[in-house]
């Protein structure tokens, strides 16, 4: 079994070099401590603001008294609303972290789309409806930036934050945070009824959008205080429905999209999301990628055609490209056989079956030219 | 080097790159990052509190129409130690309207209608002029448009009303949309537990 | 009879007839010379409108009055008696007693002071506390939510004019108590009548049977026979945020009001008009 888990890389070599690769580890994780030490640092001492004194007179106060007014009136307290506590910011941050982890956990460990279906769900529940769409990582790539250009700018640490886990999720598990935590990806992957295979290079070409889109809003949000846009905010197609109110045209465009989205699996996030752009790039490099077999791999083929989002190339999942659903785990006769579901001499057959089916197909398409 | 050895070089650089990258953000952006995201209205910036500009028909409605929720996270407050509870309320009345048999005006100031008046305390009833009033603002009505604010600041009211922000409504978003349509900069962000708004008086914000 | 706008007085600044931040209330002496408190200090300006002295006061004032040879400034609990040079002869120190003192009518021996605080009116002789006024006509006090209640003397009767804000109305009372008549009522479209939430904030008698009021928001001044026949009005002059514009007449016929916001007296002339 061990044996088998390791080998699964098709370079031996590469996945031998434990040393080094700890070695890294033990580097992002001195990073990890330091970002948490800062945060709970920032929380505590929390933000000293500096109020510059003006000049405002409060007009002659001829408020009549308690007893003037007579019997037994009571100055009624004035309705205030106490600021939400740190404890609320805190909860945000934490279930997205505590989110971040669950999701890693099911696209590595436990690796059943139900449980990733239970994420997307709790992702529109909390951070859609209730939250309403605010604070999140996908817009906060603009906070970020303008706080970069802008030194006045402070950017909050809540925001920060967010921006910064599914990053570091994303370098570690893979875009663990596309897969249901992002409530704009969940209410998408709920709506994936029919998908079709978009032709590689739609898909290839299509991906490039996101990266557009991510350098003009970086760009509109860089602008100088008076002329900044948060475009991403601003174009959001899904949070009206999450707000239960909106412009009717990026209403109807977010519905143009959920409906599109029944057959072309989450095109906001394969073609225009800046963030997932921002994601792809970090999770290129990422230590753990999703992987389709629990354990053994086969190159059987059967998991290719499962992606809805065109993520399996090459018989694997691309690490850029694939936004740990977790869809493609139940196709593969190696996890089945684990869950159990079939003996390991189907898992045989399977792969039999497939290979010989693939050849009699592609056999013609072979001869179609000549 | 092999190709194996080159890939291995590049995957190694890259998560030293993203980790560098992802790690000097945190620390430059975290030494500055503010802890809360709680937003105020600069009493002295707003034009609908501060004094000078008077008139509801001079109302700032950005308030009103920029936040991203149906029902703003903007309301009027009535502070009410501060409140005259006049007869003829400035900001409940519209006192350029025609009077009615009642000898009060006609109309309200307030367009929703959210502005509540109560006689209180030792009531005469022959001459509603000798009475007290209590103005309570409806939350659940109250947009923040400003109107009653401006008509009950200085010279025509005391200045008991105020625009405050609903904290509980209020969604944290990435970017304010009030603060952005604020022709004053008065709407800004004060840290996670702001003083109440009275304490604002007088402070650049 | 027409008001028409002549002069203006003082201003806010640093020169000796300015004034730093505040000009409370201003009054005219039987000189016809022009006694205006503010800060903490009273100015005096000659009949035509020329600065001619100041001297302080121990408290920030509110309110001024003249007779005779006398100078009365009404302040926070205290009223003191100043003589045409400036010199403190005595002070009414009635804390107890008095608030924010807003209005002095001084006839003979009487002093009569409206007290903003207690929304009431006291009446001292010879330095004694004799009795509160207006507490039969208004059982509750005076309403008066512009924070002001102003008193103005009507020598020739004595009578003196109380401006009733939250009501609506001027109220004309005996030096000895008794409320004589009033007049005045809310609306928004004749003039007669007094718009806005507390109006008139401000009364003071003319000659020749006259009364001259002034209001806030818009500010304006208003001009009504000793019975309360709207006679006319004067808009325009003050800055737009001014109220509790105090208002003072002498024996020439000319009208002085205060303008808070920019500290200014505005000095109006009378012209007879043909109706």
């Amino acid at each position: 079994m061990n044996a088998g888990r390791s080998s699964n890389c098709r370079d031996r070599g590469v996945s031998a070099d434990h040393e080094r690769k700890f070695g890294a580890i033990v580097t992002l994780l001195t990073h990890c401590f330091v970002i948490s030490v800062l945060a709970v640092a920032m929380l505590v001492l929390g933000e000293s603001t500096a109020y510059a004194k003006v000049d405002y007179s409060r007009p002659v106060n001829a408020a009549p008294k308690q007893q003037d007014i007579g019997k037994t009136y009571q100055v009624p307290p004035v309705q205030r609303v106490p600021p939400r506590s740190l404890w609320i910011y805190g909860l945000d941050v934490l279930l997205l972290a505590v989110g971040l982890v669950v999701a890693a956990l099911v696209a590595h460990r436990w690796r059943r789309r139900w449980m990733a279906v239970a994420i997307s769900i709790f992702s529109i529940a909390y951070f859609g409806f209730y939250r309403q769409g605010c604070v999140c990582p996908v817009g906060s790539v603009q906070n970020v930036t303008a706080s970069f250009v802008d030194s006045s700018l402070a950017v909050p640490l809540v925001v920060l934050l967010f921006f910064l886990l599914p990053l570091i999720a994303a370098l570690f598990v893979g875009r663990v945070f596309c897969g249901g935590l992002c409530p704009l990806g969940a209410i998408q992957d709920i709506v994936v009824l029919r998908p079709v295979q978009l032709p590689p290079a739609v898909d290839h070409w299509g991906g490039k959008f996101k990266y557009v889109y991510l350098v003009l809003a970086i760009w509109f949000a860089a602008q100088p205080a008076a002329t900044r846009d948060f475009v991403i905010c601003r174009f959001d197609p899904f949070i009206g429905f999450f707000r239960l109110n909106g412009t009717a045209w990026l209403l109807s465009i977010g519905a143009a999209f959920l409906l599109v989205g029944t057959v072309v699996g989450r095109p906001y996030c394969r073609f225009l999301c800046p963030y997932g752009g921002l994601l792809a790039i970090v999770a290129r490099f990422s230590f753990w990628p999703v992987r389709i077999t629990p354990d053994e791999e086969l190159d059987c083929g059967l998991c290719a055609e499962s992606c809805p989002f065109g993520a399996v190339k090459n018989l694997r999942a691309d690490r850029m490209t694939c936004l740990a659903c977790t869809r493609c785990f139940a196709h593969c006769p190696r996890q089945q056989y684990q869950w159990g579901d079939i003996e390991l001499i189907e898992v045989e057959q399977l792969v039999e079956a497939h290979r010989e089916k693939s050849l009699a197909t592609s056999k013609p398409a072979a001869s179609t030219p000549v | 080097m092999s190709d194996t050895n080159r890939r291995e070089f590049l995957q190694r650089t890259g998560q030293a790159a993203c980790a560098v990258a992802l790690g000097s953000t945190a620390i430059v952006l975290g030494r500055r990052a503010c802890a809360g995201d709680s937003w105020a209205i600069a009493p002295n910036k707003c034009i609908n509190i501060r004094l000078g500009v008077t008139g509801a028909d001079k109302v700032c409605e950005a308030c009103a129409t920029s936040c991203v929720l149906p029902l703003s996270a903007v309301r009027a407050v009535n502070e009410h130690s501060l409140c005259g509870r006049c007869c003829i309320c400035p900001a409940y009345f519209d006192v350029r309207s025609s009077m009615g048999p009642d000898g009060l005006p006609t109309k309200k100031v307030c367009p929703r209608d959210a502005i509540k008046r109560t006689v209180i305390g030792d009531v005469d009833a022959n001459d509603p002029l000798n009475n007290f009033y209590e103005y309570t603002i409806d939350e659940e009505l109250c947009n923040g448009c400003g109107r009653c604010v401006m008509e009950c600041k200085d010279p025509a009211g005391l200045g008991s009303i105020r625009l405050e922000v609903r904290y509980d409504r209020c969604l944290h978003c990435n970017q304010c949309t009030i603060a952005t349509h604020c022709p004053e900069d008065a709407y800004t962000r004060v840290g996670p537990q702001p003083r109440p708004a009275i304490a604002l008086e007088g402070e650049a914000g | 009879m027409k008001l028409r706008h002549i002069q203006t007085l003082s201003g806010k600044g640093e020169r000796p007839e300015q004034f730093h931040v505040r000009l409370a209330g201003v009054a005219v002496d039987s000189e016809n010379c022009v006694l205006a408190v503010g800060d903490r200090e009273v100015k005096r300006f000659n009949p035509d409108g020329r600065f001619d002295t100041s001297f302080p006061t121990p408290d920030a004032g509110w309110s001024v009055a003249a007779e005779g040879e006398s100078i009365w400034v009404g302040m926070q609990g205290k009223i003191s008696h100043f003589d045409r040079q400036g010199k403190l002869l005595n002070t009414i120190d009635d804390a107890s007693r008095l608030g924010m003192v807003s209005g002095l009518a001084v006839k003979g021996s009487v002093l009569v002071a409206a007290d903003t605080t207690h929304r009431t009116i006291h009446s001292y002789h010879d330095a004694i506390w004799q009795r509160e006024i207006g507490r039969e006509a208004n059982t509750r006090g005076f309403m008066i939510p512009n924070g002001v209640l102003d008193i103005s003397l009507e020598a020739a009767s004595d009578t003196f004019l109380v401006a009733h804000s939250q009501k609506h109305r001027v109220e004309r009372y005996r030096l000895t108590g008794e409320l004589v008549d009033k007049f005045g009522r809310f609306g928004a479209e004749n003039p007669a009548d007094f718009g806005g939430c507390c109006n008139p904030t401000n009364v003071s008698a003319l000659p020749a049977g006259f009364i001259a009021v002034s209001e806030k928001a818009p500010p304006l001044l208003k001009v009504y026979t000793a019975d309360g026949k709207f006679v006319s009005q004067m808009v325009g002059v003050f800055d737009l945020n001014a109220k509790n514009i105090d208002l003072a007449a002498d024996r020439r016929g000319r009208l002085y009001a205060t303008d808070p916001v920019r500290c200014t007296i505005e000095v109006f002339e009378q012209q007879a008009t043909s109706t």
